[in-house]
């Protein structure tokens, strides 16, 4: 979780991962947000995230995109 | 059948009559029964496109669910080298599939829709390295809505095969989804979890939503008749005669344009989405006060909603998350560190994105053009942003003050202008010429000395459409303000309700642009 | 049940306004040459049964039938109902209409239209059909006239034909009340006083051995007003006014053809005829077309002794029922001599 958020910070600043959980409903991760977001996850954690995941429950909150790494790690 | 016809009226009156009295199980039959009614009454043989689409894609879903099966039986209690061959063989037989489904359907809107412009094109070529063939012309006629249901189509396979939503196991019901008369003409693109299931559910009469339903599509018939078609006789005149006219009038044209089509579409999505409304299904909403956008990625997620929500699904994600462009984001992220290392992907899946959304609104360069022009000035602004924020911050300029944004809404608008010239010119080369005549000042005169007004319409005219622009500004202002317009109306008292509605559906009965129109020369009595 | 209440309410008064709307959009055609309007509506507020003699045919009668002329001199109570462009079928149709309201004892039908093929246009429709009241008569002429606007809903509703007309709405649009005061008919008569004299002295009906052809559709309804007249035991006189820029010796024979045929009197007054004064150098407003006043009282004068000799028709003037015809010819005469000297200022 830690390293998830470190990753995030460093593709998007200045958002507020830890407490906010209505990312993409509130429009604060754009599309490229999402696609930058996903390129670093991939790599930090070696999954692979592909279009059908890219729903706005899986980005919504820190804690939803982990469960998805979590749910990739697994496969 | 127009929608802007009594036709039409007649049309969901009876249908929704049929549909309240009809029994629960049945409802979602009548709404199938009208629409294919519809369409066939619109297209005649061409329903047989549809047809083969529904089929297509009906048995591509059901395919991949099958596959999806089958491989979860396999693999039960196999070792996980075997189970991972056979995932990827579940996986490349998905693949199949859904190219096949997604290349028939483009390929029949690609042939029906592009086989001309690809014609010239190819003969263009072919003239150009001296080969003495060329393809023949076809007179087609388009299936209604072709462009839409093809689109709604290929969410709905890729939608299946994603897993976001199971495959429907009643073709009937997958027909419904692509057939559904008031999204026939101009859309919303719908997604099938949401509206399948609303469309099956049976709804009963009730009077507040029906009356809802009536008076969204009052307004809607309001923006179109009263404001859109009446910016359009002058419109027309002046891009029908663009030699003719240059300067300010031309400037006129391009915003009385702009005002026409926004008018003209959003109030058609308008009168589907009341007419929908009335059998108690919400469809997807398209439009979003767009003017008030700060840029141009805003602006799109404001006008034509399902058209940027569709190409952001099915055209952006799949290509930005793709290998090559995965890659490509790591690579250059690594060479170019920071902030251009995010613009060479974007840059890349956006061409795409843009290449798409102009094509599909039109067989010709113009068209690609009108694309790639919002391409690059999305562009030229990513490129450009460290430096309008060290501009920004140097100036202390305040981003949150009204001014600042009020600065970014006008900008937008003009950018928007500026594509709505080359959308309604004729060709590319007729909107260079246009845009050329503008800048001849000496026609600012043009303004006062009532030329504006020998132009198709009336100073009366125009007065109307000013009103019908504030009317329509006012009403987005409170819809930016998240103030349910129809709810509160409900609220007032009586006597200002039925001004209200009486004041709107007499204004579009008198005001409206419809009928032969008056000539009175053709009265005056006559020799004879 | 409230809510049905409400919406019939809804519906019941967004009907009136409709309706309201429909009276003030509606062209009123007041003008002097065709007072299609004041004409047509005026017939309706006739007191029943007070009108003898009724005129029909297109403008030429219009303009040269003079009731006032037929009561000054012989007392006969009569109305022009004379349309600009009325085609033999409008005519039938006025005639079945007229005859509903006024119990008429004979009918003098201008035969101009009988060559007539082309429908009219929409206009001279429309003077006819928004003025006319509803009724089965209304409905079975929309039924069988060649609209040319391919839209009977808009005769239904004139309303969304004339929409249009809201930055053209002139006062006398929002002149609701019945009275036409303005009125520039004279128990439907158009008054002309121009005088513009038919110059071209071509011989219009020098005999040329031929005999015109008279389209089925016209002969159809000719035979239509003859039955019907026969069947409402009214008399027919068939007339046509001095028009030499429509009339010639083939179309008077070919009538009087079909005259002889029925048994009706076929008065052509293109011939010179003993008793009518007609004079082509006072007597037309525009150089042969249609009759100035001077014409129409002189036209008039001759019809109303034959109606009185041979059609019976009584002498209402001692009749205090009808002292309101003394006000209206009066009327006539002011205005007829403000125009007359209107027209000889120019």
């Amino acid at each position: 979780m830690e390293e998830l958020l470190e990753v995030l910070k460093k593709v998007k600043p200045g958002v507020d991962f830890e407490n906010n959980s209505n990312l993409i409903d509130e429009e604060i991760l754009d599309p490229f947000d999402i696609v930058s977001i996903v390129a670093a996850i991939n790599e930090e954690f070696d999954i692979q995230i592909t279009a059908k995941d890219i729903v706005p429950e899986n980005f919504n909150s820190i804690d939803k995109m982990y469960a998805l790494v979590e749910k990739l790690e697994e496969e | 059948m127009t929608i802007v016809s009594l036709n039409f009226l007649a049309f969901i009156a009876i249908v929704s009559l049929i549909y309240f009295i009809m029994p629960k199980k049945i409802k979602w039959i009548v709404l199938l029964l009208a629409s294919y009614v519809y369409y066939f009454i619109s297209s005649k043989e061409l329903t047989g496109y549809l047809i083969i689409t529904t089929i297509s894609i009906y048995l591509v879903a059901r395919g991949l669910e099958k596959v999806d099966i089958k491989q979860k039986i396999e693999c039960e209690g196999k070792e996980r080298q075997l189970k991972k061959q056979l995932k990827n063989k579940a996986k490349k037989k998905k693949k199949l599939l859904i190219l096949f489904a997604v290349l028939v359907n483009v390929g029949i809107l690609v042939f029906l829709k592009y086989c001309n412009f690809l014609s010239e094109n190819i003969n263009n070529l072919l003239n150009l390295v001296k080969i003495n063939y060329e393809l023949p012309f076809r007179t087609i006629i388009l299936p209604l809505g072709i462009s839409y249901y093809t689109l709604q189509a290929i969410s709905y396979v890729v939608d299946v095969y994603r897993g976001k939503c199971k495959a429907e196991k009643n073709i009937f019901k997958v027909a419904l989804f692509l057939s559904f008369f008031p999204q026939m003409l101009e859309g919303p693109i719908g997604r099938f979890e949401e509206l399948s299931h609303q469309l099956c559910k049976p709804h009963e009469f009730e009077y507040n939503r029906v009356k809802f339903g009536i008076q969204l599509m009052l307004w809607g018939f309001f923006k179109k008749m009263v404001i859109a078609d009446r910016a359009g006789l002058y419109v027309n005149e002046v891009f029908n005669n663009y030699s003719q006219y240059s300067g300010i009038i031309i400037v006129v044209a391009v915003i009385l344009y702009t005002i026409q089509i926004y008018a003209d579409f959003s109030g058609c999505i308008d009168i589907v989405r009341g007419t929908s409304q009335i059998f108690g299904i919400n469809l997807a909403e398209n439009f979003k006060r767009p003017f008030f956008s700060k840029n141009i990625q805003e602006f799109w997620r404001r006008w034509h909603i399902t058209l940027g929500a569709w190409l952001r699904e099915y055209i952006f994600y799949p290509i930005s998350f793709s290998k090559a462009c995965m890659n490509l984001t790591v690579k250059s992220k690594k060479i170019f560190k920071g902030y251009i290392g995010n613009l060479i992907p974007a840059a890349f899946s956006l061409f795409f994105v843009w290449f798409v959304n102009g094509i599909w609104h039109g067989a010709s360069w113009k068209y690609i053009f009108y694309g790639l022009y919002y391409y690059i000035l999305t562009m030229i602004g990513m490129l450009f942003e460290p430096v309008f924020k060290i501009i920004i911050n140097k100036l202390k300029i305040n981003v949150n003050s009204f001014s600042y944004r009020l600065w970014q809404m006008i900008r937008t608008t003009i950018i928007v202008l500026g594509g709505m010239l080359i959308f309604r010119a004729s060709r590319l080369k007729v909107a260079w010429e246009i845009f050329k005549s503008i800048f001849t000042f000496e026609n600012i005169g043009k303004l006062f000395n009532g030329d504006l007004f020998r132009i198709g319409i009336t100073s009366g005219d125009f007065i109307i459409v000013v009103i019908g622009v504030v009317i329509m500004f006012v009403v987005s202002l409170l819809q930016e303000k998240g103030i349910n317009i129809r709810e509160k109306i409900s609220r007032q008292n009586v006597i200002f309700r039925w001004i209200l509605y009486y004041g709107i559906i007499f204004t579009i009965i008198i005001f409206g642009i419809y009928g032969p129109g008056y000539d009175a020369s053709s009265f005056i009595y006559g020799q004879f | 049940m409230k809510k049905i209440i409400r919406v019939a309410l809804f519906l019941l008064i967004g009907a009136i306004i409709f309706w309201v709307l429909t009276i003030i959009f509606v062209p009123k055609w007041i003008g002097k040459i065709d007072p299609a309007t004041p004409r047509i509506k005026g017939f309706y507020l006739e007191e029943k049964n007070t009108i003898d003699v009724l005129a029909v045919g297109n403008s030429d009668v219009g303009r040269g039938f003079s009731p006032i002329t037929l009561w000054n001199n012989y007392g006969i109570t009569s109305y022009n109902l004379g349309t600009s462009n009325q085609t033999m079928l409008l005519a039938y149709y006025v005639i079945k209409e007229a005859t509903e309201y006024q119990d008429i004892k004979t009918v003098v039908l201008d035969m101009d239209a009988t060559f007539v093929e082309k429908n009219a246009p929409e206009g001279e429709y429309r003077k006819l059909f928004d003025n006319m009241r509803w009724g089965k008569t209304k409905i079975e002429a929309l039924n069988e006239t060649d609209l040319e606007i391919d839209n009977k809903l808009s005769y239904v509703l004139p309303l969304i034909r004339f929409h249009s007309r809201w930055n053209e709405l002139e006062d006398d649009d929002f002149y609701i009340t019945k009275k036409y005061n303005k009125s520039t008919a004279y128990k439907g008569m158009a008054m002309s006083s121009e005088v513009k004299p038919y110059v071209d002295k071509k011989e219009y009906m020098k005999d040329t051995g031929e005999v015109a052809r008279i389209s089925e559709k016209n002969q159809l309804y000719i035979k239509k007003i003859v039955d019907l007249c026969r069947e409402k035991n009214i008399e027919l006189l068939w007339i046509e006014m001095p028009s030499a820029t429509s009339w010639s010796s083939a179309r008077s024979k070919a009538v009087q053809e079909l005259a002889k045929q029925y048994e009706i009197e076929f008065i052509d007054m293109n011939y010179p005829i003993p008793g009518l004064d007609f004079d082509w150098e006072s007597d037309t407003a525009d150089g042969g077309n249609h009759l100035n006043i001077s014409g129409a009282e002189k036209v008039s004068n001759y019809v109303g002794k034959v109606l009185q000799e041979k059609y019976h028709l009584e002498d209402h003037r001692q009749d205090p029922k009808y002292a309101s015809w003394y006000d209206e010819a009066k009327r006539y005469e002011k205005n007829k001599q403000l125009e007359q000297m209107n027209a000889k200022g120019k």
